[in-house]
């Protein structure tokens, strides 16, 4: 099969385009529609893709295209292939040229760029509604009919080993990737999205062409938007780029289950203080422990007063900076504690943290302290959603994670989580011993 | 109903703009607000800026501006520091305090409904700072670690070299962080005198933008900070470069990356050449459609990180093209940039198009940037510190818009020229 007709009509689409050939039936199209909350619309279309929209009126759209694949598709040997396709798609069309999707968006004042991750691969512009929907054509031609040279692919292949380079030099990435290899023993997120040099190197357009025609698909793709634009305009739009038809149902790779391994590791190197993480293995995203999780993960490290920052990097000054966070993957995601200190403080830091953690496992929360944490949460979760690119990324992000129903009722779980909830969550996920990782300055 | 504002407030509409809802008001004290009100979307954005930073300090006073500001969130007379993060954490409140080098920002961010209590704490936190000795010992060890970890970061590194080689004798030399000696030696009664000099309603400037009623937050503004002194401001940043620094500068480290950034000097913000140096930034290197992004990127993937930096400043500034490429790529890419520095000028280097298409890109960014409170009261504080007028945010992009091809030619035979270049080399 061509591969582009997997995403859509390919050259047939253009002609459509150009001649303004006539639309087949909006329901030939579109499978069914579902109104969600706060003028949230979901269209399922036939080729098994998913469309979101939300219309504010504001003079400007975010176009977001997601797909629900990344490195936990990927095996040893194409380690990095999703990353490197996402570079390879802004590298242009058959007929767009190589710059063409980047004149055509950012020469009328828009942006774009494109992301990969572990579960998922975005593409996505923001612009002015009176160039949305040329640039919307611009970004599925590229996505659709990528031009894939081998004489681009090879000046790419250049720039993501740059790329890859630039990250070796940054600890907190280090520090990261470090904490995902040590924690996974054997399931893909073991492996850093970028890939390795050595792997790149070898990658032939041959592997290129059987990942993007296996894995960038319609029923892996989710298109999202917000903003100053009509939803049945953007469906009819978009009819324009897909063949008609029925896609197939999206069968593979939904779930893996996740092992956790703790351990030890340092490193040391070329860096100006230490960097320390622990992390654990915690609920993946469609378990309801997730609310709970992340007002924990609040609770003790999100604020100057929360119960971590407070009492080691304030009262006992072991650090010079403190994080908690928690990774809400398809698979089991980590909770994380990172902290940037002294070398010296490192074993007394890790004691204290472990100490900590056994109190909150034995004695729980304080009300007032959960109602702190959930204050934060709620706040920031508002803060966090004033443009149209973070409410799109917000629908695309938890569609291909879980569906986009989890930000919809998001506040509302959240409020309902109880202290006692709390408590059974450190239990259940921080009372083991996690994977520990610590760069340390090579004169120390 | 409403509170009236008659008896209190000094109320002077400076500026109304057609084109915006911003509204530049004066409380009793002199100190100047700058009202964007939003009915739209129930967040308040709320900046206090004030002109200190490093580009206001001397060596021997290097790094003071940064631990005082920060210093202002630590405790005041009724509040320890532990007492004012809980309460306005417990609000969900977003204040934070940084300064950099013309201006410092102490900002607020919150709902419309925990607004009241969270610009109370804020107020506080402006009228009645103490200094505390404890919180300062723990914030100077934690500014001397990131002085320390400043070479983790190559970009950040690269940059502060190359602009204290740009800027000898010139503020725009120090590092906002101040240096190791300093910090050290910082002392409570240190940061009491900074407070007592900055913090004067001449020297400073509130914005506010999102959900309020114009009047009420004028009447909330009045109450809570008219107690700031008044008094003059500090005037107008002057530079003083020394003639004499070296073309060239490098420094090897063990990396795996190198960096290589090359500086003109660049005009400040009240400039009449602001426009077309922002436009030709856009230009060269402002997008994955710049000139500098196909040359050495796309053409010849020497890059991955690469573009141009044109800061808005106050005074004679930078102008910089970076890159990050590896060892072998560094002659090749500082020939490209200079490559590209010296045909900027030249007839035909830059078309018609790409002049469009640099401008329609700047005006677009800078609106897209708007969609946020934040954003929108960190330009109308911004713009109206540095001397161009909170005024200049409603008028920037038709100024983007009136830039010709000439204009852009003139201002590259103007600035870029003497090119500084300094290079984060691998051992």
């Amino acid at each position: 099969m061509n591969i582009s007709n997997k995403i859509t009509g390919v050259v047939a689409a253009g002609v459509m385009l150009l001649a303004g050939g006539s639309l087949p039936a909006a329901e030939a199209f579109v499978k069914n529609t579902e109104q969600g909350k706060n003028g949230v619309t979901k269209f399922v279309l036939r080729n098994g893709a998913t469309v979101l929209t939300k219309e504010i009126p504001n003079g400007l759209v975010s176009f977001q295209v997601w797909f629900r694949t990344g490195s936990r598709d990927e095996e040893d040997s194409n380690s990095g292939i999703s990353h490197f396709i996402e570079h390879l798609i802004f590298k242009g069309s058959a007929s767009s040229g190589v710059s063409g999707l980047s004149r055509l968006i950012e020469g009328r004042g828009g942006n774009l760029n494109g992301a990969t991750s572990k579960d998922f691969t975005n593409f996505h512009f923001e612009t002015a509604k009176e160039h949305f929907y040329m640039s919307l054509d611009g970004m599925l031609d590229c996505l659709s009919n990528p031009a894939f040279d081998e004489k681009e692919i090879e000046k790419e292949r250049k720039v993501v080993i740059e790329e890859i380079v630039r990250g070796d030099d940054d600890p907190g990435r280090k520090l990261y990737e470090e904490l995902f290899k040590l924690s996974y023993p054997s399931h893909p997120y073991r492996r850093e999205v970028i890939g390795t040099k050595e792997v790149l190197e070898k990658l032939t357009k041959a592997d290129i062409l059987a990942c993007y025609s296996a894995r960038y698909a319609p029923e892996r793709m989710i298109i999202s938007a917000a903003g100053d634009f009509t939803p049945s305009e953007l469906i009819a739009a978009l009819e324009k780029h897909f063949p008609a038809g029925n896609g197939k149902p999206l069968t593979e790779g939904l779930r893996k289950k996740a092992s956790f391994a703790p351990g030890r590791r340092e490193f040391t190197g070329n860096y100006g203080q230490g960097y320390f993480g622990s992390a654990w293995l915690g609920p993946a995203a469609d378990n309801s422990d997730t609310y709970a999780m992340d007002l924990l993960v609040t609770l003790l490290g999100s604020g100057r007063s929360s119960r971590l920052y407070s009492k080691l990097k304030e009262k006992e000054q072991l650090c010079y900076s403190l994080e908690a966070g928690y990774s809400t993957m398809r698979d089991e995601g980590l909770i994380y504690i990172t902290a940037e200190l002294s070398p010296d403080s490192r074993a007394v830091f890790d004691k204290r943290l472990l100490e900590e953690l056994k109190d909150v496992c034995v004695n729980g929360v304080e009300e007032k302290e959960l109602s702190k944490a959930r204050a934060v949460l709620e706040n920031s979760y508002i803060f966090s959603h004033e443009t149209d690119s973070q409410i799109a990324g917000d629908l695309g992000y938890n569609e291909a994670i879980i569906g986009y129903e989890f930000g919809q009722d998001y506040l509302d779980n959240v409020r309902k989580v109880t202290a006692e909830e709390l408590k059974r969550v450190a239990v259940i996920y921080l009372s083991g011993v996690p994977a520990s990782v610590c760069l340390i300055p090579e004169d120390k | 109903m409403k509170r009236s504002l008659a008896a209190f407030i000094v109320l002077t509409a400076l500026l109304s703009l057609s084109a915006a809802a911003a509204q530049a008001f004066a409380l009793s004290n002199g100190l100047k607000v700058v009202l964007n009100p939003d009915r739209s979307g129930g967040i308040i954005a709320l900046q206090v800026f004030v002109r200190a930073g490093s580009a206001w300090e001397t060596p021997a006073d290097s790094g003071t501006a940064t631990l005082a500001v920060r210093m202002i969130t630590r405790g005041t007379r009724s509040r320890t520091a532990e007492e004012l993060a809980a309460s306005a954490e417990a609000l969900g409140a977003s204040i934070s305090a940084a300064s950099g080098e013309d201006h410092s920002i102490i900002s607020l961010v919150c709902t419309e409904k925990t607004f009241p209590e969270a610009s109370a704490i804020l107020f506080d936190m402006l009228l009645n700072p103490v200094f505390p000795e404890p919180e300062l010992s723990k914030l100077r060890k934690v500014v001397l670690s990131k002085l320390k970890a400043q070479k983790d970061d190559n970009f950040a590194y690269t940059l502060q070299r190359l602009k204290s080689r740009m800027f000898p004798g010139d503020s725009y030399a120090l590092d906002p962080l101040g240096t190791e000696e300093n910090i050290s030696a910082a002392t409570s009664s240190r940061m009491l005198d900074f407070y007592a000099k900055n913090f004067k309603a001449g020297n400073m400037c509130v914005s506010v933008s999102g959900s309020f009623d114009r009047d009420e937050m004028l009447s909330s503004l009045e109450k809570g900070l008219s107690g700031i002194p008044a008094g003059a401001g500090a005037g107008k940043l002057q530079s003083t470069i020394e003639a004499g620094s070296e073309k060239y500068g490098s420094e090897k480290m063990k990396k795996n990356q190198a960096v290589v950034m090359t500086g003109f000097y660049a005009p400040e913000l009240a400039s009449g050449d602001y426009p077309a140096m922002k436009v030709l930034s856009s230009v060269l290197g402002g997008g994955m459609s710049s000139k500098l992004f196909s040359s050495l990127r796309e053409k010849e993937g020497l890059a991955y990180s690469i573009g141009t930096i044109y800061p808005s400043r106050a005074k004679t500034c930078a102008f910089i093209f970076y890159a990050g490429t590896r060892k072998e790529n560094i002659e090749r890419i500082k020939q490209g940039i200079l490559d590209a520095a010296a045909s900027a000028a030249k007839p035909g280097y830059v078309t018609e198009k790409e002049l469009e298409d640099a401008k329609n890109l700047l005006v677009g960014q800078f609106r897209l940037e708007h969609q946020t409170n934040e954003a929108r009261a960190r330009y109308l504080g911004w713009f109206e510190l540095a001397g161009a007028g909170f005024g200049y945010d409603a008028s920037y992009p038709e100024a983007v818009k009136a830039v010709t091809l000439e204009e852009v030619s003139k201002a590259a035979a103007k600035y870029l020229v003497q090119p500084k270049t300094f290079v984060l080399d691998n051992e």
